[in-house]
């Protein structure tokens, strides 16, 4: 990536004693616990520190604001599924609980695949759920949901595309 | 081949209509060898495959629960975050306000869900008639001038502001009041101020220090309990010698999973402070000041037993 000239770079440590406090508070106000926000914020740097690139002085509160939204919504979709989760695991009889390790597991699992659809459009998505993890035909899922086949098959391969980019084209 | 090689998208794509293919017609035999075919004639053909293969296996894992629970799941799940987003969109633009934005006078239909996940409190500012201190895992609407607590428990403040729980409504001026939802009543607690409480079974004036719970059938007074109901909007537990599975119960409400109290140890009583930030450090001070030790088999599967 090449810098316009106008822009100097900034390092890492400078950006953190200008901009540490005010992530902090930013992140706050965005998720009413000061201790996830100072979690995030350190995340934040963390993250920008593995990414290795320069950072331009324009706007660097904008770029540690995209990291940080980024990180905050990877940590509501983390709580989001644990919560539906143990709401469905406390529909089970005691007896059939799985194990501590398994339910852990399952739910790294489920993060994985939540985070890989995420963007998805709704109706795509539920398409896609229905063929990969339900192992309905096209057929099926087309009456299922009210719309053609072809639809059917177009959604599932849009979203195949999109998991296929999550998985080996982001640097995340 | 690098692993992280980039694939134009044409093979990445065809790759996938072979993919649909082969499942949706079966592997028939025609099939498999025009398959073959493509496979043999590029290696990025190969890479392309190999890596949806992989990627399969990630929705196939044994450790997910079956289909006909994790698709619910991850629905409501979703529903959660873009709710969640939506409501961070309003923060943004707070932040970008500067000040905390008077949202009320925005639109006078203004209506939003503001809501917290297990462990979170948050301030909500509606303008200059009232504040509202939410609890964890609590959900309160605002419409028009009103507040409603849906879920949870809130503490509202402010010179004039109404607010309606599952049984009551409550009106407040220069009053500071504690709705909580329990399991089949409602209670409203003023800690400063006054507040007029419209109920079902009648009406009643309710000044500091005061408390009712209301069911569908009934208003009671209510005394104070062990805990100190208002230290948490100040990120404390206070609790003043309260029984063990008592406690446990109320800490539970600040932390994630299972917080199970073996009946050996229930009886047992405790007074202290606790910080609702940091709730892992609530259990250890726990087993410091009693005779018991936590067993966590993971950070959302805590049990309470005695000292061996």
């Amino acid at each position: 990536m090449s810098l316009p000239e106008t822009d100097s770079i900034v390092p890492l440590d400078v950006l953190y004693g200008t901009h540490h406090r005010w992530l902090n508070g930013w992140l706050r106000r965005s998720l009413g616990c000061s201790q996830q926000a100072a979690d995030l914020a350190q995340d934040t740097f963390v993250r920008l520190l593995m990414r290795g690139k320069p950072i331009s002085d324009h706007a660097p509160r904008a770029l540690l604001v995209r990291v940080a939204r980024g990180l905050v919504i990877d940590h509501w979709r983390r709580d989001a599924l644990e919560r539906a989760y143990l709401d469905a695991l406390a529909q089970l009889p005691e007896a059939s609980y799985p194990s501590p390790d398994v339910r852990h597991e399952a739910l790294e699992c489920l993060e994985r695949i939540a985070g890989l659809l995420d963007g998805l459009k709704p109706a795509i998505r539920e398409a896609f759920l229905l063929y990969q993890l339900g192992g309905l035909t096209h057929r099926q899922i087309a009456e299922q949901l009210g719309i053609s086949s072809r639809t059917v098959e177009r959604h599932v391969a849009s979203a195949l595309l999109h998991c296929y980019r999550g998985c080996f084209e982001t640097m995340r | 081949m690098s692993t992280t090689e980039r694939l134009p998208e044409a093979i990445v794509c065809a790759a996938i209509e072979w993919q649909m293919r082969l499942r949706d017609q079966g592997a028939g035999a025609d099939v498999q060898e025009q398959l073959q075919n493509w496979l043999q004639r590029d290696a990025r053909h190969r890479l392309a495959w190999q890596r949806l293969q992989e990627m399969g296996g990630l929705f196939q894992a044994s450790r997910l629960p079956d289909a006909a629970q994790t698709i619910p799941l991850l629905r409501r799940a979703e529903a959660d975050l873009s709710r969640r987003r939506a409501l961070k969109l309003l923060g943004a633009g707070l932040v970008a306000g500067g000040a905390t934005m008077l949202v009320a006078q925005t639109s006078p239909t203004w209506r939003a869900d503001f809501a917290t996940a297990t462990g979170e409190r948050r301030r909500i500012s509606l303008g200059a008639a009232a504040e509202v201190m939410l609890n964890t895992g609590s959900a309160l609407d605002v419409e028009g001038q009103a507040l409603i607590l849906r879920a949870g428990e809130a503490l509202v403040e402010g010179v004039h502001w109404q607010a309606r729980c599952r049984f009551a409504t409550c009106l407040g001026r220069n009053a500071s009041v504690l709705l909580r939802e329990h399991d089949g009543y409602s209670e409203i607690r003023v800690q400063r101020g006054e507040a007029l409480v419209s109920t079902a079974v009648g009406q009643v004036r309710l000044r500091d220090g005061e408390a009712v719970g209301v069911s569908a059938a009934a208003m009671t007074p209510l005394g104070t309990g062990p805990v100190d109901p208002f230290s948490w909007a100040r990120g404390l537990l206070v609790v003043s010698d309260i029984r063990l599975a008592d406690f446990l119960a109320e800490a539970g409400r600040y932390r994630k999973g299972w917080l199970i109290c073996d009946g050996a140890v229930a009886e047992l009583h405790l007074s202290g402070v606790f910080r609702l930030d940091e709730p892992e450090a609530m259990l250890d001070n726990i087993a410091h000041l009693l005779p018991v030790r936590i067993v966590e088999r993971t950070r959302w599967w805590v049990r309470v037993v005695p000292v061996a």
